[in-house]
């Protein structure tokens, strides 16, 4: 019965969000899908964490993730006389024919890796998180500095959407993170191409799902039922709503950025760093427009106000903040052997993993494209700056720890990079390296 | 258009179906991984011990397998609080290829084992 329960209360979510949606922001049409997706996975990160907090039954929770959104539903239903008045047509089934064989590519290469509890951080910190949240009594025994290598202050949200299914099944099964990993892994490119194809880039739009479904390293970290795709996602819906919000969008879809920026602080501690700097470049390019602004700083507000309670009420002190290295903080700045060690990093993973974004910024370059200025250049260089002073004050072996994380940190802004450079590449009408324009 | 829509249909119910065939065999015992394996060796140990508690944990496996066997055992394990080193309740797992921990300070409370590791769920002798 829990069972049933649990797959009406997901995809009344879903489905609830993505009429709402459609009902506010019609001009997205498909794209809303992907968006509802991530508020859906937000807002269970959310209200699972927050049952916990305040010992409401797993019931009353499913009632309630029911009951809301159909409230909202079923009026329409009865208003519209049908289901037909919110499921966008999207554009051309050519273009789903060809979504569709990219997804199977990816989800074949994706199968291959899939293994019982994942690899090494899946098994010692996310479903371990997640196997004490699934004790309503006991959830708060992870926060205990004896399980200090399994990072008990990493944020919940992955923990708390694998714990609610978990509950929901009844049972402890290593089949849920999976079933989390593939969604992600393949909500990444669905977003990318119905986000590309919302403004007519179709030729982008299908050369990135195949670029993503022949990656093998994406696949490799989607695959390992790690946080880092569901980070991933969050930051590239984060810029499919920028641009969204940029393109004239109403008050609605400015306080979902907000939210859904926020929300990335609750998957991953670098999300913290994201939503930061995104905040601060989004309120420095919209200062004279302070409502713009207000709404989203107001979607923000609920993540963070969540966030700062777990830190301040539970979290235990974070390895590489509480170190106390604080001496050793100088002699690691001045070694020019630290530099050099980042930069040769940097420099093999680029090449190794990430060479088709080092491509399509040539592409911009060679193109003269401006975007030295705009927002999302600006965001992701100060957030590889902040990664470069995580690197270079590590109390880790800096060798170790730049081979265990740098691929999986670029692999947190690579969906939203492919976007926004194929965006900017296609768009510019004038320029002398325009992609060609796929028709159905 | 309706051909495209069949190619639709076709290529996502190949896709449901290689989903649905993959999870399936992942159910499968030879899919098992050391995971599944330590969850059903401590099957015994979780019942003796209460949620709440917290015990220690070593083991006679070389270094780089000790964190392999000791997060695999928090997660098994959990709720209860798998800490390292010494704790009044400890959880011992040897490895069959590597000489035995001494036992004499402890006092055994249970123990069992599989094909290539046993435990020892302990307590330090007054």
């Amino acid at each position: 019965m829990l069972n049933f329960a649990l797959v009406a209360a997901i995809l009344t979510l879903f489905f609830g969000a993505g009429f709402y949606l459609n009902k506010k922001h019609p001009l997205a049409g498909c794209l809303n899908y992907p968006i509802a997706f991530a508020v859906t996975v937000a807002l269970i990160g959310y209200l699972y964490y927050l049952s916990l907090l305040f010992v409401v039954s797993y019931d009353f929770l499913l009632i309630c993730i029911i009951l809301i959104p159909a409230s909202f539903l079923i009026p329409s239903l009865l208003r519209e006389k049908g289901l037909a008045f919110s499921l966008p047509k999207c554009r051309g089934a050519g273009n789903m024919l060809i979504l569709a064989i990219g997804i199977l590519i990816l989800t074949l290469r994706f199968n291959k890796q899939l293994h019982r509890w994942g690899d090494w951080d899946a098994w010692a910190i996310w479903t371990l998180h997640a196997k004490f949240l699934f004790y309503p009594e006991y959830w708060s025994n992870m926060f205990t500095n004896k399980l200090s290598g399994s990072h008990p202050d990493y944020p919940l949200m992955l923990p708390s959407l694998i714990a609610f299914m978990w509950r929901g099944v009844g049972f402890v099964t290593p089949i849920v993170p999976m079933i989390v990993a593939s969604l992600v892994c393949v909500a990444v490119p669905v977003t990318l191409f119905l986000a590309l194809n919302r403004f007519d880039r179709r030729f982008s739009a299908i050369f990135s799902v195949f670029v993503l479904a022949l990656d093998a390293k994406f696949i490799n970290i989607a695959g390992s039922q790690y946080a880092d795709t569901l980070v991933a996602f969050f930051i590239l819906v984060t810029f499919v709503l920028y641009r969204e919000v940029k393109n004239g969008s109403g008050p609605t879809v400015v306080f979902l950025l907000g939210f859904i920026a926020g929300s990335t602080t609750w998957v991953k501690n670098e999300g913290l760093l994201f939503f930061l700097v995104f905040s601060c470049a989004f309120i420095f390019f919209h200062y004279r427009r302070p409502e713009t602004a207000i709404r989203y700083l107001a979607g923000g507000l609920a993540p963070v106000l969540i966030l700062m309670h777990f830190k301040v009420a539970f979290a235990p002190e974070n390895d590489l903040i509480n170190s106390g290295r604080g001496s050793d903080i100088l002699s690691m700045i001045v070694n020019p052997a630290r530099y050099m060690l980042i930069a040769k990093h940097v420099f093999v993973t680029s090449i190794n993993y990430y060479w088709i974004l080092l491509v399509l910024l040539a592409g911009l370059v060679i193109q003269r494209t401006s975007f030295l200025t705009t927002l999302p250049f600006i965001v992701f260089a100060l957030m590889l700056s902040g990664y470069f002073v995580i690197y270079l004050t590590t109390p880790n072996d800096l060798d170790w720890h730049l081979g265990a994380s740098l691929d999986r940190l670029l692999h947190h802004i690579y969906p939203a990079c492919l976007y926004l450079a194929l965006l900017r590449l296609s768009s510019n009408s004038g320029g002398r390296l325009n992609m060609p324009d796929y028709q159905v | 258009m309706k051909l495209l829509k069949i190619a639709i249909v076709l290529v996502l119910s190949s896709l449901c179906f290689s989903v649905l065939n993959k999870y399936r065999k992942l159910t499968l015992p030879k899919s098992y991984t050391e995971v599944d394996s330590l969850d059903i060796m401590l099957a015994d140990a979780k019942m003796k011990l209460p949620a709440n508690s917290t015990i220690g944990f070593r083991t006679n496996a070389p270094v780089g397998r000790q964190d392999v066997l000791y997060f695999k055992s928090a997660l098994v394990l959990a709720p209860i609080v798998v800490g390292r080193g010494e704790n009044d309740t400890m959880l011992l797992i040897q490895d069959h290829q590597f000489p035995a921990l001494p036992l004499d300070q402890y006092e055994c409370i249970h123990n069992g084992g599989g094909k290539y590791l046993n435990y020892s769920l302990v307590r330090i002798k007054e």
